[in-house]
């Protein structure tokens, strides 16, 4: 999943930083206003963390202007601004969320994957493509049961393929999705963490769930014939 | 004590109002009932006395004439004074001697000796008594004046008679002498009997009594006194339900305009007091009202805006502050990881505590507390060791200083706030100004016993207008937060309130190319 931090004040915004990339998130931050509109068009992002307070450009702005873009990730507003009009505001101008600092991280982080599992229509926090089952919330894989030890980017690029089960997933949108803009990473990469995926899945008995579509892309389904 | 208890209540304006007129209104209406009562109370009395005295002047010389005549003919008075006191007016009359005897009277019974006894001396004055059966009467007693028989008898008689002896008698003794001697014997018993006549009068000593019966005129007086009571009240109540109706119809405004400040609430939608018809008395109390309440409503905003900024300052380094600390928590981490996490944190803090101090300290600015402590300082050496304290960081924006200050600049003053001062604006020129660029400090001598200082940065994005809301505490010219430099719009409203308690002024100047000032002029001497 891609994440996308517009905020202003630096020990949050590493900190969210940190936080989200430990969780296998691909993330962007900047503490800028423009800056954070220029990421947020040009890029696919599944969440877009926004503070209020920006140089450059205020925030409720830059989520006016997202909005009325070709892009819509789903946004959670963090802000000390902690008024019932604030929130109000901030909501109706079309934030998903609001928090209001200071919060718990793991309260973040959850309403995160939430805000995340409703983008892609799937708000059940565990996903299930045959034998190959997913748990958002703990972040664990499993194959028919039994535990299947992923890497945190093996993990984002089955969590974001299960999202997407059943539709074609183009190599760029995998890769945009799972590795960052400053991830120094050309989208071969993504072809080389298929293969590793594959093998994993076939070691641990489960029959071949990613499919080839030649210059197309990937698409996860039990049988791929059914598209 | 709260100025609410220190101003007593003036009481009912409409209350105070009705009772000065009330009272004013009784005690004019009664004093002039009382006085109009007495003056007619006066003149009745006036009126019976008058007729008293001139029944009595006018029957008096007709008393002596009766007197003499019956002296003439040779009866007693006693028997002849009771039947010659004329019947010639409704007053009731006596005619009494010195011990009491009645002699004559024309009252309805013969006044008993008592009453007779305590009659009033004879000295011609009115004076009310109680009479046993008239009530109360006012009696005039006059002496009846005996002069006029006593000049008959003799001061009036004998010079007649020396003349008679030089002139007429020796002729009508010389024409018959025995005629004049039996005249002579008869003038002489007859004059004998006079003086007896006389003497036994002066010791009779009679006197006319008159009695005016004063119980009608007493009833009528009493009659006229219940009537001007009965107007006196009903004046009094007219006067009440005049005034209070007025007072009322008055003071409605009044009471309008209180129930519609009454409706004024913080929350509530309208904040001015807008009452219609109201009296041109009350509506300069309107409008000073209404700008009092525009003011308060202000503040009120001003004071909203500034909690709110504090909190926000607050949580975002708390917000900070806490992510870190989770983070580092989360899950198991190596000690260099830990360490790292907990140094950002301690970073945070520091900034933390940093923006508490200067909260504290713009606060204690506000409310009056911080005054200075007096002593000799060099503008130099101020600068000096303020420039060192931002010199890493100008360093790291290649930011330099240019020092335009007269020399041997130097003032008394508070040292360490005027360091503050110092570090403050410099800390915000570095913080602010152009990457590359050069913070200009100038300084020199007023003439005027004042001392102007000048701090100068390039690249500054506010407009004109706004440089005097650089002074407001938590004002962002473009919103932007440079906390991560300490700076969280705290440092100029800081450098304001420190220049006030030094005596002086700050002026913002933003100038269009970007060139940020602001100026300073201080006393030479704070004391």
């Amino acid at each position: 999943m891609r994440v996308l931090v517009v905020e202003d004040d630096t020990a949050i915004r590493t900190a969210l930083v940190q936080a989200f990339t430990e969780d296998g998130y691909a993330v962007d931050a900047t503490g800028d206003g423009e800056e954070g509109l220029w990421y947020a068009e040009s890029n696919d992002y599944d969440l877009l963390v926004l503070d209020l307070n920006l140089s450059g450009l205020d925030g409720l702005e830059l989520l006016r202007r997202v909005r009325d873009g070709e892009r819509h990730p789903a946004v959670l507003i963090v802000s000390a601004r902690d008024t019932v009009q604030d929130r109000v505001r901030g909501l109706d101008i079309g934030a998903d969320d609001y928090l209001v600092k200071p919060f718990a991280l793991p309260e973040f982080l959850a309403r995160a994957r939430s805000l995340v599992r409703r983008r892609h229509g799937k708000p059940k926090p565990t996903l299930a493509v045959g034998c190959l089952g997913l748990d958002t919330a703990t972040h664990t894989a499993t194959c028919a049961g039994k535990p299947l030890l992923l890497t945190p980017r093996e993990y984002a690029l089955v969590e974001y393929l299960m999202h997407r089960a059943g539709t074609l997933v183009s190599r760029t949108e995998l890769w945009e999705h799972v590795y960052a803009f400053h991830d120094d990473a050309s989208s071969n990469v993504v072809d080389h963490f298929i293969a590793k995926l594959r093998r994993k899945l076939s070691d641990a008995g489960a029959p071949p769930l990613i499919h080839t579509r030649r210059g197309q892309g990937y698409l996860m389904a039990v049988d791929p014939g059914e598209r | 004590m709260s100025a609410a208890e220190s101003v007593r209540p003036g009481g009912s304006l409409r209350r105070r109002l009705a009772v000065t007129v009330i009272l004013t209104t009784a005690l004019v209406v009664a004093v002039a009932g009382a006085v109009a009562w007495f003056a007619s109370a006066k003149l009745r009395r006036q009126g019976a006395e008058a007729s008293m005295r001139s029944y009595a002047a006018a029957v008096m010389p007709r008393l002596l004439a009766r007197q003499w005549l019956a002296q003439r003919d040779g009866r007693m008075l006693p028997e002849l004074l009771p039947q010659s006191l004329p019947n010639d007016t409704d007053l009731w009359r006596a005619l009494v001697t010195r011990d009491g005897r009645v002699l004559a009277h024309s009252l309805p019974q013969a006044p008993d000796s008592g009453w007779v006894h305590a009659l009033p001396p004879a000295d011609g004055k009115a004076v009310r008594r109680e009479h046993p059966t008239l009530g109360p009467v006012l009696v005039l007693v006059e002496a009846i004046d005996l002069r006029p028989l006593a000049m008959r008898r003799g001061d009036g008689d004998r010079p007649r008679r020396s003349e008679t002896e030089a002139g007429d008698r020796p002729a009508r003794r010389e024409g018959d002498p025995a005629g004049r001697r039996l005249a002579e014997r008869f003038a002489a018993r007859n004059e004998q009997r006079n003086d007896a006549l006389y003497t036994w009068l002066e010791e009779l000593d009679p006197r006319l009594v008159v009695v005016y019966p004063l119980a009608e005129i007493e009833a009528e007086a009493r009659r006229q006194a219940w009537v001007l009571v009965g107007m006196w009240l009903l004046a009094c109540t007219l006067v009440t339900a005049v005034v209070l109706f007025i007072t009322g119809r008055v003071l409605a405004p009044v009471r309008r305009m209180t129930d519609a400040i009454a409706g004024i609430t913080p929350g509530s939608a309208t904040q001015q007091v807008a009452v219609a018809g109201l009296p041109s008395e009350l509506q300069p109390v309107q409008a000073r009202l209404n700008d009092l309440l525009a003011r308060v409503d202000a503040a009120l905003a001003r004071e909203q805006q500034t909690t709110a900024n504090v909190a926000h300052e607050l949580r975002t380094p708390l917000a900070g502050l806490r992510a870190k600390l989770e983070l580092a928590l989360q899950k198991e981490r190596d000690p260099a990881e830990i360490a790292a996490l907990c140094r950002q944190g301690l970073g945070t803090m520091t900034l933390l505590q940093g923006l508490i101090d200067n909260l504290l300290l713009l606060t204690r600015l506000e409310a009056g507390q911080e005054k200075p402590h007096a002593q000799a300082v060099e503008v130099q050496e101020i600068l000096a060791s303020t420039w060192a304290l931002h010199q890493p960081a100008a360093m790291a924006r290649q930011i330099t200083l240019e020092r335009r200050l007269e020399p041997a600049l130097s003032l008394i003053t508070d040292g360490d706030k005027l360091r503050a001062v110092f570090s403050n604006l410099l800390s915000n020129a570095v913080a602010y100004a152009t990457p590359n660029s050069m913070v200009q400090v100038a300084g020199h001598e007023q003439g005027d016993g004042r001392i102007r200082l000048t701090f100068t940065n390039e690249g500054a994005t506010i407009s004109h207008a706004d440089a005097e809301r650089v002074f407001e505490p938590f004002w962002r010219g473009d919103n932007a937060r440079t906390v991560e430099r300490g700076h969280c719009g705290l440092g100029l409203p800081l450098v304001r309130r420190l220049v006030k308690v030094l005596g002086g002024t700050t002026v913002a100047v933003s100038v269009k190319d970007g060139r940020f000032s602001v100026l300073v002029v201080l006393p030479s001497n704070v004391t």
